[in-house]
């Protein structure tokens, strides 16, 4: 296993340098002062989904082991660009943080929705969080228990399903994109501001399916208020030990987990970015699958 | 529990990228 952190000592200081290089003095002066109050993770999406839960579950242990308070700061609007703008033209001395999800990192990248953003080239990676399938639920209104019902319920009745998400690049909606294009389902894209504007429709029975990570929609499965249909990946998720996986449901190989990731401006000097995953990922036990090390995506 | 460092999630962000650009294209998607 190789733990973050214990990696990067090389790559750390010529990344040191070129950044002193680069920069000046300024790289110099926020070393010495991180962390010097509190921290803020931006979270450029609505509170309620996925990202502002992963943001708030590692803020209480990297505050008490950074010294500092580490607060959530939602920054949400214009399909998350607002929030990407504010950090990445925030101050680059550690102070703000980005939550980064792969809907807002890259989905809303691949299709050119990050505004004036490079969600590649302004922001680092400081690590990551979470890696977690999706999981698949509909309105019980549905008259369908798996995947493969679905499916033939929409072929069967075009147009008379609909699928929400939080908006066009994100996972929701790409998601269900390439999940509709290997399927030949057939159902229509309603869109979303995020997860918590999305819930009380899919309650509601005002959009049928739904897919995204599982700590926004355990309880409603747990409560009857949707059903669950499976997990995207191959095996069944730990945590959710009676929903089957998508190879249980006909469907293999769906490059559906969703994953978050903690980032800082460009320019934000290297040792500030070595030491915040040094003191703060260790009691941080984030990631679900448990399936071991992240690998690329496959596609 | 086990993490990606730095370098994992760029690269991973990178093939994800123009995993979903693949998408994009083939259903029509763009940013609204």
């Amino acid at each position: 296993m190789k733990v973050l952190g214990q990696s990067i000592g090389r790559r750390a200081a010529l990344a040191a340098a070129a950044t002193a290089a680069w920069s000046g003095a300024r790289p110099a002066l926020a070393q010495s002062r991180f962390p010097s109050r509190a921290v803020s993770i931006v979270v450029p999406i609505p509170a309620g989904g996925g990202t502002d839960y992963a943001a708030r579950l590692i803020s209480a242990p990297m505050g008490t082991l950074l010294g500092q308070p580490v607060v959530v700061e939602n920054r949400p609007g214009g399909n998350d660009v607002i929030g990407l703008m504010h950090v990445a033209r925030s101050q680059p001395d550690g102070h703000t943080l980005l939550m980064g999800y792969c809907g807002t990192m890259a989905g809303r990248a691949a299709i050119g929705g990050t505004g004036g953003v490079s969600t590649t080239e302004d922001f680092v990676p400081i690590g990551q969080v979470s890696d977690t399938p999706q999981l698949f639920v509909v309105h019980p209104s549905l008259p369908v228990n798996n995947m493969q019902e679905l499916i033939a319920y929409t072929k069967a009745n075009p147009d008379k399903v609909s699928y929400a998400s939080a908006g066009n690049g994100s996972m929701h909606h790409l998601g269900t994109e390439l999940l509709k294009s290997r399927t030949g389902m057939d159902m229509l894209h309603v869109p979303y501001r995020g997860t918590g504007e999305t819930i009380g429709d899919l309650i509601a029975g005002r959009v049928q399916f739904y897919m995204n990570s599982p700590p926004p929609l355990v309880s409603l499965v747990r409560d009857g208020k949707v059903r669950a249909l499976c997990v995207s990946s191959n095996e069944r998720h730990p945590g959710l030990p009676d929903v089957p996986s998508a190879v249980e449901n006909g469907l293999r190989d769906l490059p559906l987990n969703v994953w978050f990731a903690l980032y800082a401006p460009k320019a934000v000097p290297a040792d500030v970015r070595r030491k915040s995953p040094r003191r703060w990922s260790r009691p941080c036990p984030t990631r679900a699958s448990g399936s071991g090390r992240s690998r690329p995506a496959r596609w | 529990v086990k993490y990606a460092g730095p370098d994992d999630v760029a690269r991973r962000l990178r093939s994800e990228i123009a995993g979903w650009k693949d998408t994009a294209q083939a259903a029509n998607i763009r940013a609204d």
